[in-house]
């Protein structure tokens, strides 16, 4: 395959980007992109390290090729705006959600994409949201907590 | 705006800005991509890298005949004598396979190339050819505890006695950042290797000895790591590899393996199969254990194969134990090798216990929880020494006991509910401890060094490094109370060859215990230290000066004198000290965990969980709540399902997250969790070590849980994991009334 200039915005800022067109998505942030927010789990769509926002919805971008980005994408890196952190990450920096920090991108952007469209939303959703993420360390009882602490905060 | 409260370390992790392996890859870096076996038990009858090496963009195709020329043998092994006499068996591991492969993935060949992607095409056309041969069997090592004729004897004469068999399938780690490596060859001839790992000095130690280097050629770093629980504890051969490679070519050269690759390739835990017998006299105390392990070894059983055998002191629990005969034989198949995964011998041990305990109280007709109660070791038989030759040196069994019992509550109105609804509900209890550390029989040091500056800014960098425990906030937290300094004048260095004289890394529940124990006795070196420079400083004596507040300050006078002028008028100031416990420590803990099974799915629903630990002086409950929670969400999704499947041919059948199952957050209860403190007096902390405890307790809890509900169905044999299917035939063959699937 050759080589294609594919242009993308992320995080507000449009950017180029030579690459082919099936490498994933995931590739291009890390690289050439420096976003190095979204992490490499798995590679196969089974563990949400990879996440970002496309157009404010949650995809793996380690199975998305970059040919088929279209839209605004949006990375934990970009989360925070002049260095406060949004309310999900003030959350997740109160309960001390993550141990090693690894699986942390996935839930976050997760917990935007749900809470940005509606911060209401109840525990049983909430886990409902987070169905396909994993996290080894086993944090995720600091992250519901940390979820539902930042639904508080968006609500008021 | 929001102040950056909580840990320090996630500052940087929740904002993208961690520093985890392969965040480091620069642009020009060669990628290396590795063939490996696609068949298990066979001989190399032919290697044609011929094609590959002349595709676009490769490097170089390295095999098992470069390392030979360059003189790199396998990963050398001392075999340990068997107690029954037998040969004992010497396979050591090679760091790429020549003649025969052990396992399917094993390491056959390396690519280099340009990209990655480049180097994976090149691997894949790699002509491999290879004949069938027997795979490994047989008997690897075998150790002996007890006394057979003593155990045979008493358990001859018990009033009830039961056994169970468990099984304990291979896990893999399963760490979220995949093991990664970039080994990069410096200016002055050394190599910069920056990898995912939990002890950098042991790493640097086992490379060095691989490549016939000396250590100091090598700086060995990992600042942020994504999870490890054992895996990334020693040098595999792909570390070698790699290093290797990049001394070869004096270029940089990465590793970054995809999840299909480490599922395959990675060493795995657990792999354990039991049979234990329990023997109670007539008032229910316990007479003897009799048990015997086989350990799934794999094909090259080395040292990380050792997990049951050097944790076996579990197997007594928390209770008096006259008489045992312990077995533990390591075999070997065509699986890959084993490493720790979190607790390493203890979860498999205790899980065993418990189990019996269950069973021989159902077949005595008796409270299974009474029967623990009976047999515990009193607080005031404190230290003491168990049939397996462990020395506990404090502890109070009864009221961590009690403690989790309260914090659960009553089960009774929950099962009645449960069953009223159709479901199965099944109570289990286990307790657990286990050594901490050690090794339990010499244990070994660690180490802690204090750099402090002109400006009073104080450089910690301790021998234990975090893979995800918070090593960065407790440790920095310990420094700023002692100095008395703000927390933003501490910077903190770790997982770093070159930032402290050695470290033991993280594991075995080690890391406050031994490395926070060294960070103590620094401080006090310190402290003293800086007293009498100080005391020069200020003309006056040094037990006349006394530290506050960052300063030494002269009694009876407002003068003193901070670190920093101390640091400065020193041009420079380094304190270095170790620590090496005299035993190892017993952290313990009673879990009770509660299911609901569902009669028609065999769905195994984890509907409450409580669990109590004495881990010694709690000094920041909100990383050992993480610890506890941590360790027993694994636990639980071992028990619940997770188990790596070879077929017969040793093919991997579980490759991926569709076929091994892992726990999600719906899976999970609100676990209640407390602490019962009884500090020991082997460190100058009072800690006892907090990584492994979830781990040990969690699994065996499960164990007993599902075995109550489904003993009430009929079911008398049945062990983990409780996946829906296994629960669903053991249903059926119970003769119990299930729907078909
Ligand atoms: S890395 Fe994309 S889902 Fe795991
Ligand atoms: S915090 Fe380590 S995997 Fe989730």
């Amino acid at each position: 395959m050759t080589k294609q200039t594919f242009e993308i915005t992320v995080d507000g800022e449009t950017r180029s980007v030579i690459a082919e067109p099936d490498m994933p998505l995931l590739y291009a942030l890390r690289g050439a992109l420096e976003k190095k927010g979204p992490k490499f789990g798995c590679g196969l769509a089974q563990c949400g390290a990879c996440t970002v926002l496309l157009d404010g919805e949650p995809i793996r971008s380690c199975v998305t090729p970059i040919d088929s980005v279209s839209g605004e994408v949006r990375t934990l890196d970009g989360l925070a705006t002049d260095g406060t952190p949004h309310p999900v990450q003030a959350a997740f920096i109160e309960e001390e959600a993550p141990q090693c920090g690894y699986c942390t991108n996935g839930w976050m952007m997760y917990a935007v994409a749900m809470l940005e469209k509606n911060p209401d939303v109840s525990d049983q959703e909430i886990r409902d949201n987070f169905a396909g993420l994993k996290c080894r360390c086993g944090t995720h009882m600091a992250i519901l907590r940390a979820t539902k602490a930042a639904a508080d905060a968006m609500k008021a | 705006m929001t102040e950056w409260t909580g840990r320090v370390e996630d500052r940087r992790l929740l904002t993208g800005a961690g520093r985890y392996a392969a965040d480091a890859l620069d642009r020009g870096t060669l990628h290396l991509a590795f063939l490996r076996a696609p068949v298990a038990g066979a001989r190399i009858t032919g290697l044609d890298v011929a094609e590959a090496a002349a595709m676009p963009g490769v490097a170089a195709v390295l095999t098992a005949a470069d390392l030979a020329a360059d003189g790199i043998g396998p990963i050398a092994h001392e075999a340990l004598a068997r107690d029954d006499g037998g040969p004992a068996v010497d396979r050591p591991q090679p760091i790429l396979a020549g003649d025969e492969i052990g396992y399917a993935g094993q390491a056959v060949a390396a690519v280099v190339a340009e990209t990655r992607e480049a180097a994976q095409d090149a691997a894949e056309a790699i002509v491999l050819d290879t004949e069938d041969i027997d795979p490994p069997s047989g008997v690897a090592f075998l150790r002996r505890h007890g006394s057979a004729e003593d155990t045979e004897a008493a358990l001859a004469r018990a009033a009830h006695r039961a056994t169970i068999e468990i099984e304990v399938p291979r896990v893999t780690a399963f760490a979220l950042e995949p093991r990664a490596a970039i080994a990069w060859p410096q200016d002055d001839g050394r190599m910069l290797y920056r990898t995912s790992t939990q002890n950098p000095f042991a790493v640097r130690g086992q490379l060095a000895a691989q490549l016939n280097w000396a250590p100091e050629r090598l700086h060995v770093v990992a600042e942020d790591v994504g999870g490890s629980f054992g895996l990334k504890g020693f040098m595999a051969p792909e570390d070698a590899v790699l290093c290797w490679a990049a001394d070869r070519l004096g270029r940089a050269i990465a590793w970054l393996p995809g999840r299909s690759e480490t599922m395959l390739g990675d060493a795995q835990g657990r792999g354990a199969h039991g049979r234990v017998t329990v023997g109670l006299g007539a008032d229910l105390e316990i007479l003897a254990i009799e048990a015997a392990f086989e350990i799934d070894a794999g094909a090259y059983p080395g040292r990380r194969a050792y997990g049951v055998m050097n944790n076996i002191n579990g197997l007594t629990g928390m209770y008096r134990v006259p008489v045992l005969s312990v077995e533990i034989a390591g075999m070997l198949s065509a699986r890959p090798p084993l490493a720790p995964f979190r607790g390493n011998g203890r979860p498999e041990a205790t899980h065993a216990i418990e189990r019996a305990l269950d069973a021989v109280a159902r077949a005595a007709g008796a409270d299974p929880v009474e029967i623990r109660a009976r047999n515990l070791i009193g607080a005031d038989e404190m230290p003491v020494t168990t049939a397996l030759g462990a020395t506990i040196d404090c502890g109070d069994f009864a009221r961590v006991m009690a403690a989790a019992r309260a914090l659960n509550g009553d089960p009774a109105p929950r099962r009645a509910a449960a069953e009223a609804r159709g479901r199965l509900y099944g109570v289990g209890l286990a307790n657990c401890i286990e050594s901490a550390g050690g090794p339990m029989r010499q244990p070994k040091p660690d180490c802690a060094r204090l750099d402090v500056d002109a400006d009073g800014r104080v450089t910690v960098a301790p021998g234990v490094m975090s893979v995800g425990q918070g090593h960065e906030t407790g440790l920095g937290a310990m420094v700023a109370a002692r100095l008395g300094i703000d927390r933003s004048r501490i910077d903190y260095r770790h997982g770093d060859t070159e930032a402290v004289r050695f470290g033991r890394g993280s594991g075995g529940s080690s890391g406050l215990t031994v490395a926070g124990s060294a960070l103590a006795v620094a401080l006090d070196a310190l402290i003293a230290d800086g007293a009498a420079r100080a005391a020069d400083m200020l003309g006056c004596d040094a037990g006349d000066v006394s530290f506050r507040d960052g300063a030494f300050h002269r009694d009876g006078s407002n003068e003193s004198v901070d670190l920093g002028r101390i640091a400065a008028e020193a041009g420079g100031w380094r304190i270095e000290e170790t620590f090496t416990p005299d035993a190892a420590t017993f952290p313990n803990g009673t879990h009770l965990c509660e299911v609901e099974i569902d009669p028609e799915t065999g769905r195994t629903e984890v509907v409450r969980y409580a669990a109590v630990e004495d881990v010694g002086t709690v000094m920041n409950p909100v990383l050992v709540e993480g610890q506890l929670h941590g360790g027993i969400a694994q636990g639980l999704s071992l028990g619940l399902g997770e188990r790596i499947v070879h077929d017969a041919d040793g093919q991997l059948l579980t490759g991926s997250l569709m076929d091994y199952a892992m726990l999600r957050a719906s899976d999970l209860p609100g676990l209640r969790l407390g602490t019962e403190e009884v500090p020991t007096a082997l460190n100058p902390l009072g800690v006892k070590g907090v990584g492994e405890a979830g781990a040990v307790g969690a699994t065996a809890a499960l164990a007993s849980a599902v075995s109550d509900a489904l003993a009430r169905a009929g079911v008398t044999d049945f062990d983990l994991p409780a996946s829906p299917c296994r629960v669903w035939e053991a249903l059926a063959a119970a003769g119990r009334d299930v729907p078909d699937a």
